[in-house]
């Protein structure tokens, strides 16, 4: 029984045993097939290119503006936008009819202007006669009080000198009496003839006051009368309104001789026209030309990535043209232009010169700019390259390690930094991954840092 | 009627408590069948020491094999450790029988007074843990140029002194006077060995052989300290390296493990009984 | 038994057979001799010759090593607790495998609770570890039942837990040692006790026991050199460094021999044979002592 038993635990063994050894050939068959399979690649040595691809248009090098009078009806528009027009030709007609009465209410106007004018010159001639006459007599006073003066101080020098003179002959004139009511009498004239030099003195210092005084006011009044004449200018302005409107006249009038044909004064492409039949002249330009002697420029938006590579001066390419309407060679230009837009910020506007001749108005294109960075070493396909959640970068490389079932190939996540990268490669600098290192550019399943993989064959 | 109730009080103590011996293999057996989730969801606190505790189901939701699956078909790791278990273990075990039994039939044979000075010393040997000698083996091994190969994990093994101690025991019960026949009967003293005491013994021979399958199926020590290439390993140094976030499959491994474990256990149950009897060391 | 051995031994000590025999000796015994010799105790002397030799300044250097390792704080603690751990979990053992030997002697189905007791002996280490985990960590099942959580690995319980782990594993042949001692017993003498009036305890203490010590010896040097191999799960569940209770003289073995610090290992080693040795004489003359009465 026992041994029954027996017999059949070691089956059951042996089965054990049997069923490992198939299950070992089983899996070393499925695991193989399914490790994921990668494709590796060393680091070469490259240059990034940086490539700007954008759409522009053919924008007008120098814009002219052809203005016309606010305010005309105009009747016919011989022109529309694109149209190239020589020096001479005709690009509008006036409305003929209210150019007339355009004209006639000018007229009028100049006319009562004219009549202002006159009146207000009238009324200002009156005024500068009184003036003058005003002006005459404050002099004629002025002269003679100034005489005036000029005899009372004469009068009082005279007054003081004789005085003076009365005095000292009186002093000369000593009693010879020694009677004291002789000396007092004698005193007493001679105070008398005292006072009355003083008084002369005081005549002649008062008159002298006087001229001064009067030579000052009359210097003040001639500066009065000189100052009124510089406040109206009413009469000023008239003038010029005057003059205006008669200049309005007259250009109305050339206009209307001229049948109201406005006409172009030099050559270009027009790219705006202002004016509609039967409406009116704005004071905006009615038409603006593309001066034709000033090449014409690409113009181009490009976003703050593409203006990393685009300097002011730098060469590119400007291909006029589409898919439709067919390709044009390559023109060959500068950058001569680049700011940014004010209200789009990260926005630029670049602006390059089109040789002469090439290209229309309006006309698209693609501008194309190359960048060639220096040479880097260590370059990878863009595939090849990760971000984790924290933004920075990573490959996986794959290396050997040693396992179980021996030495096998495990991809391992590598940090790096790229130093610059286009949209098909990315340059590393140096550190972590070099030029040895198997860079793995793909893979047919997913996998992780550590897990096991195979080369592709 | 005392008797029976104490019998049946002791038969239910004792069924608990071998019970209580049985769960951690009742636990693996569960959890080798459990699906992931559910082993997560049990185990989540003990793996990332979450709030709240670990939980189990003996008979789980939703039973699955795919850990099974995992370990048999999608593992050559697993089979590689496996097969390296199974050659080491043959061959120790095979290599001990090798050396041992001639030696312990020298010993129970052949009497002289060095021999049993000779027996104590081996006893002693016997008694020394891995540790103590492992400097020793370390230095042989590494001039040999043994070091990270399988036979530096064999060879101290193969020479290791406690089957020669057990199957000495089972050839102690051998009456001389059998063996004196024999000479008598002419027969040369390697006849005697094969044709008289190695039947005679097998007892003593089998319960060496599942002493030392247990033994070295499950050895640690003397793999770890000398073997490095991971190619090398048994099974009993990749399986801690499956740790609980990946519980599944390290119950499932371990009842593969298990499993020729028991089949030795089954086979050689009362072998084993008598290995550990025999190794009475005093009558 | 007795009769035989004494009967071959007087067939030895005749020595008429002696000379050619001694050949066949040697012959059977030579491959175990040369492969014990050469991996073993030849080497050991290089052990020891180690332990008195820098490695370092290549020299000799007398006791340096032993001091250093005296001195040296890992080695203290793996020392105390390797001894403490012997100290505490043997007799555990033996009790434990003493009360469950008692218990199933008599019933039968001694034999199916023999190999539920003896399974764990087979269960390997590496998922025994993850068992132990998933019951004494701080998410485990311990925890579940009890109020307080705590890692058990991570503290001084750790300890315990090994304790635990080496009673689970080892009980089994225990329970089958004692077993065959207690069946061992002739029982003619238990009935003569029992003639003799002596209560079902007495019988125990005065009569089963004293019959079980030669068993007791077996068991308690196996416990001891089991005790040793408790270091794999120590190691597999708290690697090369554990908490402070389970740092055992094994885990300080294997790390010195990771970055090859050898003579302080063979010093270590050295002393440890010694000690051992000095263990096991002691037990030899104890039970002989013993056995003599």
């Amino acid at each position: 029984m026992e041994k029954g038993r027996n017999k059949k635990i070691l089956l059951g063994a042996v089965i054990f045993f049997g069923a490992m050894l198939l299950c070992t050939l089983l899996s070393k068959g499925i695991y193989a097939s399914g490790l994921p399979q990668v494709t590796v690649k060393k680091p070469g040595k490259m240059v990034i290119s940086h490539e700007v691809e954008a759409s522009g248009n053919v924008k007008p090098g120098k814009e002219l503006a052809y203005s016309v009078r606010a305010g005309l009806r105009v009747k016919e528009v011989l022109i529309s936008v694109g149209d190239s027009v020589e020096e001479g030709q005709v690009l509008f007609i006036l409305d003929t009819e209210a150019l007339k009465e355009e004209i006639a209410k000018k007229e009028l106007e100049t006319d009562k202007l004219e009549l202002q004018l006159a009146t207000l010159q009238h009324n200002q001639n009156l005024l500068d006669e009184e003036k003058n006459r005003e002006m005459q007599r404050a002099g004629e006073d002025a002269i003679f009080a100034l005489a005036e003066a000029q005899s009372a101080l004469q009068r009082a020098k005279e007054d003081e000198e004789d005085a003076n003179h009365q005095l000292r002959s009186f002093e000369a004139d000593t009693p010879e009496s020694d009677d004291e009511e002789v000396w007092k009498a004698w005193a007493k004239e001679r105070k008398a003839l005292q006072d009355a030099v003083t008084d002369a003195v005081r005549a002649r210092e008062d008159a002298e006051a006087a001229l001064q005084e009067t030579q000052l006011s009359s210097a003040r009044n001639l500066e009065d009368n000189l100052q009124q004449e510089q406040t109206d200018s009413g009469l000023g302005i008239a003038g010029m309104e005057f003059a205006r409107a008669k200049e309005e006249v007259r250009t109305l009038s050339a206009i209307l001789q001229g049948g109201g044909e406005m006409k172009a004064d030099w050559s270009g492409i027009v790219t705006r026209v202002n004016v509609m039949p039967g409406g009116y002249t704005t004071e905006e330009a009615a038409v603006v030309f593309a001066d034709g002697s000033v090449p014409f420029l690409f113009d181009v938006i490009l976003d703050q990535e593409q203006k990393k590579y685009v300097d002011l001066g730098a060469e590119a390419q400007v291909v006029l043209g589409n898919a439709q309407s067919g390709r044009g060679k390559a023109i060959f230009v500068e950058v001569d232009y680049l700011t940014e837009i004010d209200n789009m910020p990260g926005s630029w506007r670049a602006q390059m010169k089109l040789p002469e001749g090439k290209g229309s108005l309006g006309q698209g294109g693609t501008f194309l700019l190359t960048v060639q960075s220096e040479s880097f070493d260590i370059c990878i396909p863009l595939d090849a390259l990760y971000t984790d959640g924290n933004g920075r970068n990573f490959v996986f490389c794959m290396e050997e390690t040693d396992t179980v079932l021996g030495a096998e190939l495990a991809a391992r996540k590598m940090m790096v930094e790229v130093l610059d990268k286009n949209d098909k490669y990315a340059a590393l600098s140096p550190g972590t991954v070099n030029g040895e290192s198997q860079v793995i550019i793909a893979a047919t399943k997913e996998f992780a840092d550590g897990e096991v993989v195979r080369l592709k064959e | 009627m005392k008797k029976k109730i104490f019998s049946a009080m002791k038969l239910v103590v004792l069924s608990v408590w071998a019970f209580v011996l049985l769960i951690p293999a009742v636990l693996v057996l569960s959890g080798s069948v459990m699906s992931s989730q559910e082993l997560s969801v049990f185990l989540g606190a003990v793996l990332e020491r979450k709030e709240g505790c670990i939980s189990w189901r003996l008979i789980p939701d939703y039973p699955t094999l795919e850990h099974y699956k995992k370990t048999l078909f999608y593992s050559p790791q697993f089979m590689t450790v496996f097969w390296n278990s199974v050659k080491l273990t043959a061959l120790i075990v095979v290599g001990q029988l090798l050396v041992g039994v001639p030696a312990a039939w020298a010993f129970a044979v052949y009497r002289f007074r060095g021999s049993r000075m000779l027996f104590s010393g081996y006893i002693v040997l016997m008694l020394m843990p891995f540790q103590v000698t492992m400097l020793s083996q370390y230095l042989v091994l590494d001039r040999m140029g043994m070091m990270d190969t399988h036979w530096a994990v064999v060879l101290p093994a193969v020479f290791s002194t406690f089957p020669v101690f057990l199957i000495y025991r089972g050839f102690c019960q051998i009456p001389a006077s059998l063996l004196e026949a024999g000479r008598v009967d002419g027969a040369g003293e390697w006849y005697l060995f094969f044709r008289i005491g190695l039947p005679l013994s097998s007892g003593g021979i089998l319960s060496a052989v599942v002493l030392g399958l247990l033994e070295y199926w499950n050895m640690l020590e003397q793999p770890m300290a000398f073997l490095k290439d991971k190619t090398l390993w048994p099974l009993s140094l990749f399986l801690p390296e499956i740790g609980l976030e990946r519980a599944g499959f390290a119950f499932a491994a371990s009842v593969i493990m298990l499993i020729p474990a028991v089949f030795v256990f089954l086979l050689g149950r009362d072998y084993l009984e008598q290995g550990i009897v025999a190794s009475a060391l005093k009558e | 038994m007795k009769d035989m051995r004494w009967f071959r031994r007087k067939a030895g000590r005749h020595g008429r057979l002696r000379r050619r025999k001694y050949a066949d000796f040697l012959a059977f015994l030579f491959p175990s001799m040369l492969g014990v010799a050469g991996f073993v105790l030849l080497p050991f002397a290089d052990v020891v010759r180690r332990s008195f030799w820098s490695m370092a300044s290549d020299s000799f250097v007398g006791f340096s090593n032993y001091k250093k390792i005296f001195e040296n704080e890992a080695f203290l603690l793996a020392v105390k607790n390797t001894a403490r751990f012997t100290a505490v979990c043997i007799p555990v053992l033996i009790l434990l495998g003493l009360t469950a030997a008692l218990l199933m002697a008599g019933l039968p189905q001694v034999q199916l609770l023999k190999s539920c007791f003896l399974f764990p002996m087979a269960m390997p280490t590496a998922t025994v570890v993850l068992v132990w985990k998933m019951i004494f960590s701080e998410g485990g099942f311990v925890n579940l039942i009890l109020e307080e959580r705590m890692d058990y690995m991570a503290t001084d319980m750790a300890f315990w837990v090994l304790v635990i782990s080496y009673v689970w594993k080892n009980l089994g042949y225990t329970v089958v040692l004692w077993l065959s001692g207690i069946w061992g017993i002739p029982g003619d003498i238990i009935e003569a006790a029992r003639v003799d009036g002596a209560g079902k305890l007495r019988i125990i203490r005065s009569v089963i026991l004293p019959q079980l010590s030669g068993v007791l010896y077996t068991i308690t040097v196996l416990s001891f050199l089991n005790s040793f191999k408790v270091f794999r799960e120590a190691y597999l569940v708290s690697g090369p460094y554990p908490q402070e209770s389970i740092y055992l003289l094994q885990h300080l073995f294997n790390n010195w021999f990771a970055i090859l610090e050898l003579d302080k290992m063979a010093a270590a080693a050295v002393c440890v044979a010694v000690v051992l040795l000095a263990v096991i004489w002691l037990l030899d003359r104890v039970w002989k002592v013993g056995e003599a009465e």
